[in-house]
């Protein structure tokens, strides 16, 4: 797996571990925010359920202490309006609206909140149907063109003769179904077949459900009274700020994710630049010095902080290894006796010059030997006759020109590559050198060095062995003919 | 309380006893000036004591418990039919922009204008209200005038109810809640005209005296006397007269007594 799949891979899990748990725990407010909520709603509920239940309570209780008055009974028996009137009107009250005397024909004996209007015949109303059947009526009926809730019971004079019936009339309008929901933040709907009110001016009740309320089938159909929120904006913004979490927390992952993408691109980019250079100079394709200058280049762009150290790192480590190489090329390229290049060395620049002659350049070669060197050494010893090689070495670079190419090709052997020199100035040049090394007078051998020189120069399709052989012929022909010479090629 | 009020108070304080025709307030405007007037000229202090109904100022006579009384000509009647010791003074005098001050009455038997009812006949089977039991124009009257056209008030006529109060019967005849009412005359002439043109009247009694006023024997002769001089001296002068008591004036006894053969 690739450094950055498993970067990704690794922050991606952590990541996901992080939002998972946020996630969770604010899954868990949101569910424990909801219990609370459904909670006070239940409560709320309940209370006016209450509240409902008292209504009704109180319309029973109403007609039970007016129904335990004897001047009450008194009343009915004798149709007295006015003593009647007088009882009920004391107990007109907000849960008790209206409060009729009717006798056994049905017909209305009293109104408690219309003194005046009595007389008229109710024995078709269900709810009086209902009380004089069954003793009682708890429900919902149509009172003088109002739906109300309404009890109706039957008086007994002694508790035996039925005398007249009672009913407490509670009107259903906004006003009790508002009273019903004071204080919460329910709303109540009363739905019938003639109407349908509701407690606030809200369109519709959220979460609705029935009322249960303990009433008598009425003559009122469809009758019911449904309880539910009056607003969702609560719950609304409870959902709202989960969702708005988890959005939130699912842009910050795509962002981060993207984020991370990027950035890891840009960092792995400058490694990978990096790394590449390195594999570069594995596979030969550039230099230590190349190497040195691509990172410099690397390092010098708008790297980060911690990539520009590396580069510099490696371009300072480049440089060290370029150095060492460059001594270490010196070294294997120079004659430590004299200073002079190398034979490995002068084969390099024979094989460079003979290419570059291919090209139309041209150059000659001197070979030179110290005659009678190994008298030298026989007699005078090692270092006399190292003392020779190297002033004699010292002696022949002074004689020649900065673009010429002198080494030490073996023993006492001397080879001279002279760039853009024909024979005829090569000659010169060996003339030159082997006049100056005649007369040169050594601080440690006392006697005379002398040089022998063969020169050679380029012909076309020359190879090192075939212009070196020519030179070494001539050589050969000054040592024959006497040494200290210069002989060169026919 | 009445009782501890009349016995501390018995020198400087006269009880005056009155039936609940009309409601509390409406009572004592009617009286207040004979209140004052008698609290002048006897120098005394008139508490005027509204009964619970009808029944309740007999007893606070017979028990002594008011010292005069303003009492309604059946009640009075029955007072002297029981030999209660209480002594007439005079009969009371109202009066009203139809007609003059005068001490007697009428009893009216209403129904609406538009009404099918148009003579007593028809009453049968109609709803009836009545004012109180024991009211002369209001309940004996009118059943005793039933009874001499061939109605049997008892039997015969539809629901029955029991108002109370005059104008109540008014009210209740205008919301159309019973057919036909009986009033004194004096309610329905109260009327504005606009609302007399809405009723029409059935019957009218012969003359009723209006409530007498009595005084308890158990006050001193002397005073009792004094009082009646007074009470027949006093004139109103409110312009005003509809709101109160006209003036006082002596009635034939038997005026009363036939109005315990109504039933």
């Amino acid at each position: 797996m690739k450094l950055y799949h498993k970067i990704l891979f690794l922050t991606l899990v952590q990541l996901g571990a992080i939002f998972s748990f946020g996630i969770y725990q604010i899954q868990s407010l949101y569910v424990t925010q909801k219990a609370a909520f459904d909670q006070k709603n239940l409560i709320q509920s309940e209370m006016i359920q209450k509240r409902f239940e008292e209504k009704l309570d109180q319309l029973q209780k109403t007609a039970q202490i007016l129904i335990n008055s004897q001047e009450v009974v008194t009343g009915i028996i004798s149709n007295d309006t006015d003593m009647l009137y007088n009882w009920s009107k004391l107990f007109l009250s907000s849960s008790a609206h209206k409060i009729h005397f009717i006798d056994l024909d049905g017909t209305i004996i009293s109104r408690g909140e219309s003194e005046f209007r009595f007389g008229d015949d109710a024995s078709k109303r269900f709810y009086v149907q209902q009380a004089l059947k069954n003793d009682t009526f708890l429900g919902i009926d149509t009172v003088d063109d109002k739906e109300c809730l309404i009890f109706a019971k039957r008086i007994r004079q002694y508790g035996e003769r039925p005398i007249g019936l009672i009913s407490v009339a509670l009107i259903i309008d906004d006003d009790l179904l508002s009273s019903l929901v004071q204080g919460t933040t329910m709303n109540i709907a009363y739905h019938s077949e003639n109407q349908t009110l509701l407690a606030t001016n809200h369109e519709a009740l959220i979460n609705a459900s029935s009322l249960h309320v303990m009433l008598q089938a009425s003559s009122v159909k469809e009758a019911s009274f449904t309880i539910g929120l009056a607003s969702d904006a609560e719950l609304h913004a409870l959902k709202e700020a989960r969702t708005n979490f988890f959005v939130s927390i699912g842009i910050a992952l795509i962002l981060f994710v993207f984020a991370l993408h990027f950035t890891l691109l840009r960092h792995l980019r400058e490694y990978r630049s990096i790394s590449q250079v390195l594999i570069d100079f594995y596979e030969d394709r550039l230099d230590i010095k190349e190497v040195g200058t691509t990172i410099k280049h690397t390092a010098q762009e708008r790297s980060t902080p911690e990539v520009k150290k590396i580069a510099e790192a490696l371009f300072n480590m480049s440089q060290k290894v370029a150095e060492t190489q460059d001594a270490l090329e010196h070294l294997s390229s120079i004659d430590q006796l004299t200073s002079l290049w190398n034979r490995r060395k002068l084969e390099e620049f024979l094989d460079q010059k003979l290419k570059e002659s291919e090209r139309g350049s041209f150059f000659s070669v001197l070979m030179i030997d110290i005659d009678r060197f190994k008298t030298i050494n026989d007699t005078c010893g090692h270092e006399i006759g190292d003392h020779v090689l190297e002033v004699t070495a010292q002696l022949m670079r002074q004689s020649v020109r900065a673009s010429d190419i002198l080494g030490r090709w073996g023993g006492e052997e001397f080879l001279l590559i002279l760039p853009q020199t024909d024979l005829a100035g090569a000659c010169v040049i060996a003339e030159q050198m082997r006049t100056k090394v005649k007369h040169h007078t050594f601080d440690h051998y006392a006697n005379t060095v002398t040089l022998s020189l063969g020169v050679a120069t380029y012909r076309s399709g020359d190879t090192p062995n075939a212009i070196l052989k020519r030179a070494d012929t001539a050589l050969y022909r000054a040592k024959n003919n006497g040494r200290d010479r210069v002989e060169h090629e026919d | 309380m009445l009782l501890c009020c009349t016995c501390l108070c018995a020198k400087d304080q006269l009880i005056l006893g009155v039936n609940p025709y009309k409601t509390t307030p409406e009572i004592q405007a009617i009286h207040a000036e004979l209140i004052a007037y008698l609290e002048k000229a006897l120098d005394k202090e008139i508490v005027l004591v509204v009964s619970k109904d009808y029944n309740q100022l007999i007893t606070l006579i017979e028990q002594g418990n008011v010292d005069i009384a303003s009492i309604s000509p059946k009640l009075f009647a029955m007072l002297r039919q029981k030999e209660i010791k209480a002594d007439y003074l005079a009969t009371i005098q109202f009066a009203d922009t139809q007609m003059p001050k005068r001490s007697t009455y009428r009893s009216l038997i209403l129904t609406q204008n538009e009404s099918t009812i148009k003579e007593l006949a028809d009453l049968k089977g109609k709803s009836f209200g009545f004012t109180d039991i024991d009211s002369t124009s209001g309940y004996l009257y009118p059943r005793f005038t039933m009874r001499q056209n061939g109605i049997d008030p008892s039997k015969e006529l539809g629901k029955i109810y029991m108002l109370k109060k005059h104008p109540k019967i008014i009210d209740a005849l205008l919301e159309k809640s019973i057919d036909a009412g009986a009033v004194y005359d004096g309610i329905y002439r109260a009327l504005p005209k606009e609302t007399q043109n809405k009723i029409r009247i059935l019957s009218t009694s012969e003359e009723i005296p209006y409530d007498a006023m009595i005084a308890s024997e158990h006050l001193d002769p002397t005073l009792r006397a004094h009082i009646k001089t007074l009470l027949l001296a006093f004139h109103t002068s409110s312009s005003n007269t509809q709101s109160g008591i006209a003036g006082f004036e002596e009635k034939p006894l038997f005026l009363y007594d036939r109005l315990l053969h109504l039933e």
